[in-house]
């Protein structure tokens, strides 16, 4: 497999280009910052023998034009993509600055479904195209925290289940991944009300299940049940609850 | 945006739970929050927090966790050099080198210790009489200091800096990476014996003689009354040998709590001497192949040996010697010992050759290594242990002795004052700072 993942350099992205490159896949490592990328392109090509690329984008100032002509020069027969970016703002539970709104609307949503569209037509011409997309569990109903933030991620959630949809009857796979709390720099060490999962336990599973056909999956799985009865919960109920971990 | 900030207070213990703080945290993935660190604000790296002493925590200051800076960054297997993040731990080199017919010769005995540390501390293994200290393998240091920026280290370019660095505590900056001198991988496996010597003189005697024709050597002895006056134990000697590299080591290691778990000490006055006198009926005279991962690290397979001191933890305390002195301070050690009734948890020898240098674990002579259980006994015997060591000219190790007041470090390291000095030559403001530095009024 021949994989581009987006975000990288960090928390589950990077987690998820090492599992990829330990497994001997060809990578495409694209983040925001060239200097954590070059010490990943070269630990992974050094430790597993693969051939890694990378480039930096702001996903925040995007052309995906120019990243998929940036992409296939390099690797021509990419078949899988990992959208994988994405930020949080510890005070997204009412007005936030225009320009942090802004942010959390493209690195969390707009970007990823722009770069997807940018290589669906290229995916979907190999015989086994993959597109992965990480949202997250405070998706699942609408709260009063990480308003922006959720919102963007359900818009990434319905985005996937559309290509899902659209292609069901070709070879690319589309899947989604709400993730629970993870122990990344998006907590800031900060307590959470139910446990939080190591990167590297996320991405093995993920890795563990490129050639599934499944569609949306919660990630620890046990969060499937802790979103159902998210989701039917009486609104009297569950507009009391705070299931966020302070700082977020 | 998605930065992350000064977490909330995190409790930090050293290994052997001596000393303990609560301190702010953060945990960097990425390289511009890493250098957006304010320049007047107190901050300390920590590796591993493997450190027997509190170096990499203070509660006035900002942790800063390296793990994530573990990346190897090139290896150049015809000049066998590696340039690997500071985060890096050993564990997780050793498998990749030995992959390439390479190793790093000095290994202390834990593998999850990271390079960064092993820097900072200035570690030694098990045979520093023939490899020397991780000094000798630091070819090249990338530093960060808020005030100063990235700065390129080595034994030419801003030479006095790479000294104070070498051995330093993390107290000149934040090591970011490192070039590393790589030697031709010793073996696959290792024969090791148990020699029984009669006692720490007599193990003095036969190092002097063996030493130059081992791998590595050091010994162990059972200072309590089943061990007779005299300390009875044997001779731990290995040699790298040729065969099937198994991994039994590397694939069974543990992490290390850095704080005891187990609710209560196994390991006190009572049980000591019995454990102790068990373990040597049991060990003397072994003979055995072991894989190269266990050999090199004895305490990665068992990691309750630490617990078994129970909550209150264990100091550790290792005197360097001359050898002009080592067989009448060992008299008086011993005799220290009877007097107390002192029950150690291990006692043990390993013969050293280098230079003396600021404040690092290095010189001619013999290393006495101690743990004891942290007790108000154990405190007052190396108080007085500490005055003995000056008398014979001893150096302590900092880096291990969680306990060690400034004032033995100044009457024993000639260089104290200079290190001070230089070091606030090159930090005015002295932002680097841990409980270490602050009880060793660095």
């Amino acid at each position: 497999m021949k994989a581009l993942v987006i975000g990288a350099s960090a928390g589950l992205g990077r987690a998820l280009a090492q599992q990829l490159g330990a497994s001997g896949h060809e990578l495409f490592l694209v983040a925001s910052d060239q200097q954590d990328l070059l010490p990943l392109e070269r630990d992974l090509s050094l430790r597993h023998g693969v051939t890694v690329h990378s480039a930096a984008v702001d996903l925040a100032d995007l052309d995906p034009d120019a990243l998929r002509h940036q992409v296939l020069e390099k690797m021509p027969d990419l078949s899988a993509l990992f959208y994988v970016a994405g930020c949080a703002y510890n005070q997204d539970n009412g007005p936030v600055p225009a320009g942090v709104a802004d942010r959390l609307l493209k690195v969390n949503f707009t970007s990823g479904a722009r770069i997807i569209n940018a290589f669906l037509d290229h995916l979907d011409a190999q015989p086994r195209g993959l597109v992965v997309g990480i949202g997250a569990v405070a998706a699942v109903r609408a709260r009063g925290d990480n308003m922006i933030y959720a919102a963007a991620k359900r818009g990434l959630e319905f985005y996937c289940a559309a290509l899902r949809h659209r292609y069901n009857r070709r070879p690319l796979t589309v899947q989604f991944y709400r993730v629970g709390y993870m122990l990344t720099s998006m907590l800031g060490g900060s307590e959470t009300p139910l446990p939080a999962a190591a990167p590297e336990k996320i991405a093995a599973h993920i890795v563990a299940h490129l050639e599934e056909d499944f569609g949306m999956r919660h990630l620890p799985g046990w969060w499937f049940w802790v979103c159902l009865v998210l989701k039917l919960l009486p609104w009297t109920i569950f507009k009391r609850l705070s299931l966020e971990a302070p700082g977020r | 945006m998605s930065e992350p900030s000064r977490g909330p207070l995190r409790h930090f213990t050293c290994v052997g739970s001596y000393e303990r703080c609560q301190a702010a945290c953060m945990e960097p993935d990425r390289y511009r929050t890493l250098l957006a660190l304010p320049a007047n604000k107190p901050v300390i790296a920590m590796g591993a927090g493997l450190s027997l002493a509190g170096a990499g925590f203070s509660s006035d200051a900002l942790t800063v966790d390296m793990r994530h800076f573990n990346r190897i960054l090139d290896l150049d297997q015809e000049g066998m050099t590696l340039h690997v993040e500071a985060g890096a731990t050993l564990a997780s080199l050793f498998s990749f080198l030995a992959d390439r017919g390479l190793m790093i010769a000095v290994q202390p005995g834990h593998p999850g210790i990271t390079i960064g540390g092993c820097i900072a501390g200035n570690i030694h293994g098990k045979n520093q009489y023939r490899i020397g200290t991780f000094a000798d393998l630091v070819e090249e240091i990338q530093l960060f200091h808020p005030a100063h920026g990235i700065l390129d280290l080595n034994r030419q370019r801003h030479a006095d800096v790479f000294e104070l660095t070498v051995g330093g505590c993390g107290l000149t900056g934040i090591i970011l990476s490192a070039r590393i001198r790589l030697h031709p991988e010793a073996g696959k496996s290792c024969h090791v014996r148990h020699t029984p010597v009669a006692g720490m003189q007599d193990a003095v005697q036969q190092m002097k003689g063996q030493q130059q024709h081992e791998d590595f050597m050091y010994s162990w002895h059972d200072v309590t009354p089943f061990g007779g006056s005299a300390g009875k134990g044997f001779l731990v000697s290995g040699r790298f040998e040729p065969g099937t590299h198994e991994r039994n080591g590397w694939r069974n290691h543990r992490p290390l709590h850095h704080a005891s778990p187990w609710p209560l000490p196994v390991f006190n006055g009572l049980s000591l001497p019995l454990i102790n006198g068990i373990y040597r009926r049991l060990k003397q005279g072994y003979a055995g192949t072991e894989d190269l991962f266990t050999s090199l690290f004895p305490f990665a397979i068992m990691p309750s040996y630490f617990h078994a001191y129970g909550p209150r933890g264990f100091i550790e305390h290792q005197v360097l010697i001359p050898d002009a002195h080592i067989v009448d301070y060992l008299e008086r050690f011993l005799a220290l010992a009877h007097d107390f009734r002192q029950s150690f948890g291990m006692v043990s020898l390993k013969r050293f050759r280098g230079e003396r240098k600021l404040l690092r674990y290095s010189g001619d002579g013999f290393s006495v290594g101690l743990h004891l259980p942290a007790t108000p006994k154990a405190i007052r015997f190396l108080a007085q242990l500490d005055e003995i060591d000056t008398q014979f000219m001893g150096i302590a190790n900092i880096i291990k002795d969680a306990r060690l007041p400034a004032s033995v470090v100044a009457a024993q390291f000639p260089e104290y004052v200079q290190f001070r000095e230089r070091l606030a030559t090159f930090d005015p403001g002295r932002i680097f700072t841990s409980m270490l530095s602050r009880r060793l009024a660095l």
